[in-house]
């Protein structure tokens, strides 16, 4: 590799007295094996999509990758943990939508401006998803039956209060031109015991992600009215859009590639290059979609945008929902 | 029948020397990951999943499931010898096992748990191969409340041990539910107890007191002593195998009791842990020998082993046919096979069927495996109690701060460790039961969560608990298990008051 001229002078502008150093690890850059933060539990979906990407990197980079899952706290753990990691480009983290709120929801001193953005990497869009043996054959029955009953008549779960599936409801509830709290909010620990609950009867609809709902779509227990991403999903192509229904709402959970801040840009520019190289990977995009994973990789200057955005929405909601706490 | 072809197919695909080699690394790799606190089932799961990515599922899943057979097992072997719980599900294991060894009957309480386990493993497989398509349905009959109420019963069951004093097992009893609170909320997201330390919003694991408690504290109160183990049969006895196993016929009611709640616990799905307790608590109720629990009656370790294996094999049904894991394990397999590109549903039963029935023999397969090599290894684990304490004191320290590390990687968690070492140490000495703080943990946790999303349900109406039959009938039974020692105590009052007036007369 060649050393090149403007990448040892914003170094050198970067940190006068760290630039030698700095030089040489950034032509040495990877020296030992990379790690990748997970703030969520092995095997669910952060997990599963940083070990797909992982094992590309594993094949652009030739070192070991590293994914370690550091839990607890609504991601609030694992988060701060890629924040306050050691900021030589050898670690990066998964984050997750969660980390936008943290401060709004008076959870941690986190906030996008706490991390180095690179890019988000995959796309998980909210469904409506409904029992098959229940009252309601389609989205347009479902909707109906919201806007007649009470409010907090309906139940809805997914995930903890205030998740990202909470926000999905919230936000498709105010864009029919209802209350953002009209569907009461059941937390859960997830995906999964949410959707037992919808089967169960305890809960009347699941917004979290239809691709968690697969297994039990296709056991005719539950049934995918809608989803909120921008198109069908190809596992549901029976599924209309909530803009298809006349509902201007989209709502789709991210994952984002997160790194703490001040990396040496050298080091920095050659990390973001081999991730996007894994994440374009035949294999790597193949693994994703066959999940129900829409791959996404976009310019850090567009995803710190993007999340500003996301930012500002979210607050609305939240606030809407009273859950606001600083 | 169409169960039963299917199954020899299975078989056909199971049995093979790749599969078979498979099942005893997996076994072996279980047993040391289970043999280490801390280091449990689920994360020597997770350890081991991302070199199945390049295998082939069938290979995976057997890998994997093998492993944690093997863990299920090895988990024991630490709460009878040094009354440390290689696992938390092995907790009430401790409570017989752990005198019994002192006893110096190691050997035969190593046996016990080993063959129950591997009896209660079998039989929640064969319940999963009979009844695949019908038990299914019954996850999808639990939502909160009746979660709740499960856990309820496993702790009403569990309650009345009556080991110490009422008023110290409150006070257990409720330090539990304190350190269970510590962390983030997850219902309404609000930090709890952290008192603005970031190392607490964790929540404080119960890994780590089970650790500290157990290991640590048991540790202190040794050297306080100033015994060694009292040097169990260290010879290696193969007769004191066989003659343990000879009377483990004697224990069917036990054996049966405990994989049918281990089996309905890992179906519905409760989880391993819940189920061992519920189980030794049920025993302790319904067996004649109840007096003896605590201080090494076999009925006390046969009840919580049955049922951790009987969950631990049944919790795979939900997870293949419906992608509800009934345990932290299987919740980490669950990953597994979605990266190894199979769905999870009804779906995978009829396009997959070599993989699922494959997997179904494995089970039979790697838990006969797991019996035999535990069983090898009795007398090797048993031989470790006559080495000095001057050098497993300090082996065993260690294992217990690595085991405590590898739960988090958390520097944090050594002093909990440790402080929750000195606690053990002086619970004991103040005669205080440490088995109700675990209970409150691990239980407490999971039915808070429960009971309030039951709450906001139904409007903070208590009427929840019994608005459809299953749950009603589940919260009832807890309650009526809750009192039956009054009513007991309540009835033989009335008896003797019976009685005397014929005698003034």
């Amino acid at each position: 590799m060649t050393l090149n001229r403007r990448n040892v002078l914003a170094a050198g502008l970067a940190a006068p007295t760290l630039a030698m150093p700095s030089i040489v690890r950034a032509q040495a850059w990877p020296t030992r094996p990379l790690t990748v933060i997970v703030p969520w539990a092995a095997g669910g979906g952060a997990d599963t999509v940083t070990r797909m990407i992982a094992a590309g990197i594993e094949q652009e980079i030739r070192q070991t990758v590293n994914v370690v899952n550091r839990t607890g706290g609504n991601g609030v753990v694992g988060h701060s943990a890629i924040a306050t990691a050691a900021a030589d480009g050898h670690t990066i983290g998964t984050g997750t939508s969660e980390f936008v709120n943290f401060r709004l929801l008076g959870q941690a001193d986190l906030g996008a401006n706490s991390f180095d953005l690179i890019s988000r990497i995959s796309l998980i869009p909210a469904g409506v998803t409904v029992k098959a043996d229940g009252p309601w054959r389609d989205f347009a029955a479902f909707a109906a039956a919201l806007k007649e009953g009470r409010k907090g008549q309906y139940t809805g779960s997914g995930v903890g209060t205030g998740g990202a599936w909470h926000l999905a409801a919230a936000g498709m509830t105010k864009a029919m031109g209802l209350e953002a709290d009209r569907i009461r909010w059941i937390p859960s620990q997830g995906g999964a015991p949410a959707l037992q609950d919808l089967v169960a009867g305890g809960v009347s609809v699941f917004t979290g992600s239809p691709v968690e709902a697969k297994a039990l779509a296709d056991a005719n227990q539950v049934r995918v009215a809608a989803v909120m991403g921008s198109e069908r999903m190809a596992a549901y192509p029976n599924a209309p859009t909530l803009k298809e229904l006349g509902i201007d709402w989209t709502f789709e959970n991210w994952f984002a590639f997160l790194a703490p801040r001040n990396i040496p840009a050298p080091v920095r520019a050659r990390l973001v290059e081999a991730l996007e190289k894994a994440h374009a990977r035949p294999e790597v995009r193949k693994a994703m979609t066959d999940r129900g994973i829409v791959p996404i990789w976009e310019s850090s200057e567009a995803f710190a945008s993007f999340a500003s955005r996301t930012s500002d929405t979210a607050g609305g909601l939240l606030r809407d929902l009273g859950l606001v706490r600083s | 029948m169409a169960n039963f072809d299917a199954l020899m197919h299975g078989f056909a695909v199971a049995l093979t020397v790749h599969h078979v080699t498979l099942m005893v690394l997996g076994v072996l790799l279980g047993i040391l990951v289970g043999v280490l606190p801390g280091l449990g089932a689920p994360n020597g799961v997770t350890l081991l999943l991302p070199i199945t990515f390049s295998m082939d599922p069938v290979s995976a899943i057997i890998l994997l499931t093998s492993t944690y057979w093997g863990a299920l097992f090895g988990g024991s072997t630490t709460s009878i010898l040094f009354n440390i719980p290689g696992e938390p599900s092995s907790v009430a294991t401790t409570f017989d096992g752990y005198p019994m060894a002192r006893d110096g009957r190691a050997t035969e309480a190593l046996t016990f748990a080993f063959m129950s386990a591997g009896f209660g493993a079998l039989l929640g497989v064969v319940v999963i191969t009979l009844l695949s398509g019908f038990v299914t349905g019954f996850a999808l009959r639990f939502g909160p409340a009746e979660y709740f109420s499960v856990y309820l019963l496993a702790f009403c069951s569990f309650i009345a041990f009556g080991s110490g004093p009422p008023l110290k097992t409150i006070v257990s009893i409720a330090l539990g539910f304190s350190f269970a609170t510590v962390g983030m909320d997850s219902v309404s997201g609000a930090m709890r107890l952290t008192f603005d330390f970031n190392d607490m919003i964790r929540g404080i694991s119960f890994l780590v007191v089970v650790i500290g408690l157990f290991g640590i504290g048991e540790m202190l109160l040794t050297l306080e002593e100033g015994v060694s183990f009292k040097s169990a049969d260290a010879r290696i006895r193969p007769r004191a195998v066989l003659s343990a196993i000879a009377r483990l016929p004697r224990y069917w009611v036990t054996m049966l009791r405990g994989s049918a709640v281990g089996i309905w616990m890992g179906i519905t799905p409760g989880g391993p842990t819940a189920a061992s307790f519920m189980s030794y608590g049920l025993a302790k109720r319904m067996s004649k020998r109840g007096a003896h629990f605590g201080k090494g009656e076999p009925e006390g370790v046969i009840a919580p082993e049955t049922a951790d294996h009987a969950a631990g094999t049944a919790a795979m049904l939900p997870m293949l046919a419906l992608g509800i894991p009934g345990s932290a394990t299987a919740a980490v397999m669950l990953g597994g096979l979605m990266i190894w590109g199979l769905n999870p549903g009804p779906m995978l039963f009829i396009e997959r069927a070599d993989f699922v029935w494959g997997m179904i023999a494995s089970m039979y397969l790697g838990n006969v495996i797991g019996v035999i090599l535990v069983l090898a290894t009795v007398p090797l684990f048993a031989a470790m109690l006559s080495i000095p304490f001057t050098i497993i004191g300090p082996v065993i320290v260690t294992v217990c701060i690595v085991g405590a590390w590898t739960v988090a990687g958390a520097p944090f968690d050594l002093w909990l460790a440790v402080v929750f070492g000195l606690a053990g140490w002086a619970m004991k000495k103040l005669d205080y039961p440490i088995a109700p703080l675990i209970l409150a943990m691990v239980i407490g946790d999971r039915a808070e969560d429960a009971f309030r999303q039951s709450m906001i349900m139904s409007h903070g109406s208590i009427t929840v608990l019994w608005s459809k039959p299953l749950v009603g009938t589940i919260s009832t039974l807890a309650l009526v298990l809750l009192a039956s020692p009054f009513i007991a105590a309540l009835r033989r009052s009335l008896r003797a008051r019976e009685q005397l007036p014929p005698a003034q007369e």
